[in-house]
């Protein structure tokens, strides 16, 4: 993927939480304060008015969209996806293209962002489950192509999974034992950026790598 | 010394850090706050550019003080920003208002920001005394 390829993955995902923004909104409104979907429809829209006018290389991309989620969203995810976008952006320095090899490394700079900024190790039910179970095992596979189809399964498969967990962290940690059994806001909008990934590189067609 | 060490309350809302503004300027007549609340749109939240923007130029040390949740993270990032550009920033670990008057207090009677900072965070566990 090219910096044009990652514009087309970015808008549309904007397009997808314009889409999803009251389905967001409902999930968070059962365990936390009802604003994920509005904050990240928000800080996205904001990213595809910029990326309009937007010509600068690969790592300036990410850039760009973690400084436009930094001061347009606000809440947790705000500063969860802006830092793990900004270390995407510092692992892609110098690079003009995101090779297959190069997934398990840039998921770990994102995911180690969003554990250090969000102070989580895993298993308290936040979308660093899903970020750090995607770069672990993409990691296992070394040597293997990851394929995007492959990050998008296990996003689902681990959104789906923390559901029956309790949440620790975040205003649904107030809930207690009645997170049990929801879905998690961040967590759900991670998978949606794996499920646009997977859409924009099989879009994309005729070069075969990816399908 | 004293106008170059500043308290920074910041809030998901506005009212809450006006109203605690309000409360402590009462007492800590000669200290500057200022507050970064909301957000920017008259909702609740909190934004890490309108923490960073609401510290001036020539305070030397901010104080920052938060409500509760994301908060904690956009001041996080707030004072990365901060001490990028020369700033040194404390975020108190303590109770919203008692939190914040104490430390206000302790800057207006001439104590340095650490003490400030430790009196403040004793809050944590006085607030019955």
């Amino acid at each position: 993927m090219n910096a044009k390829d990652v514009a087309g993955w970015f808008q549309r995902y904007a397009d997808v939480i314009e889409e999803k923004k009251a389905w967001l909104t409902e999930l968070d409104s059962a365990v936390g304060d009802g604003d994920h979907g509005a904050n990240m429809a928000r800080g996205w829209k904001e990213v595809r008015n910029q990326l309009k006018t937007f010509e600068g290389g690969l790592p300036e991309v990410f850039l760009l969209v973690s400084r436009t989620l930094i001061s347009k969203v606000g809440g947790a995810s705000g500063p969860l996806y802006g830092t793990a976008f900004l270390r995407m952006s510092m692992f892609l320095k110098g690079k003009e293209e995101i090779g297959h090899d190069d997934w398990p490394a840039l998921l770990k700079a994102a995911s180690e962002g969003i554990g250090q900024r969000g102070k989580v190790n895993g298993g308290e039910k936040t979308m660093y489950d899903v970020w750090a179970v995607v770069s672990e095992t993409a990691e296992k596979r070394a040597g293997e192509p990851v394929r995007t189809s492959h990050l998008l399964e296990w996003a689902r498969e681990k959104a789906e999974a923390i559901r029956d967990l309790r949440a620790l962290k975040g205003r649904a940690a107030y809930l207690g034992d009645r997170s049990v059994g929801h879905r998690d806001p961040g967590a759900e909008s991670t998978v949606l950026l794996f499920e646009t990934l997977h859409q924009t590189v099989s879009s994309r067609g005729g070069n075969g790598r990816e399908r | 010394m004293k106008d170059k060490v500043g308290l920074l309350l910041v809030s998901h809302s506005e009212r809450l850090a006006l109203g605690t503004h309000e409360l402590i300027s009462a007492m800590a007549r000669d200290v500057p706050i200022r507050i970064a609340a909301g957000d920017g749109e008259g909702g609740l939240g909190t934004r890490a550019e309108a923490i960073e923007e609401a510290v001036p130029s020539e305070w030397e040390h901010v104080l920052l003080l938060f409500d509760m949740g994301s908060a904690r993270m956009n001041a996080e990032m707030a004072a990365e920003m901060l001490t990028a550009r020369g700033c040194g920033v404390t975020i108190i670990d303590a109770p919203f208002v008692e939190g914040a008057l104490t430390a206000a207090m302790a800057i207006q009677v001439g104590k340095t920001p650490s003490e400030a900072v430790k009196e403040a965070e004793a809050t944590r566990r006085s607030k019955m005394n």
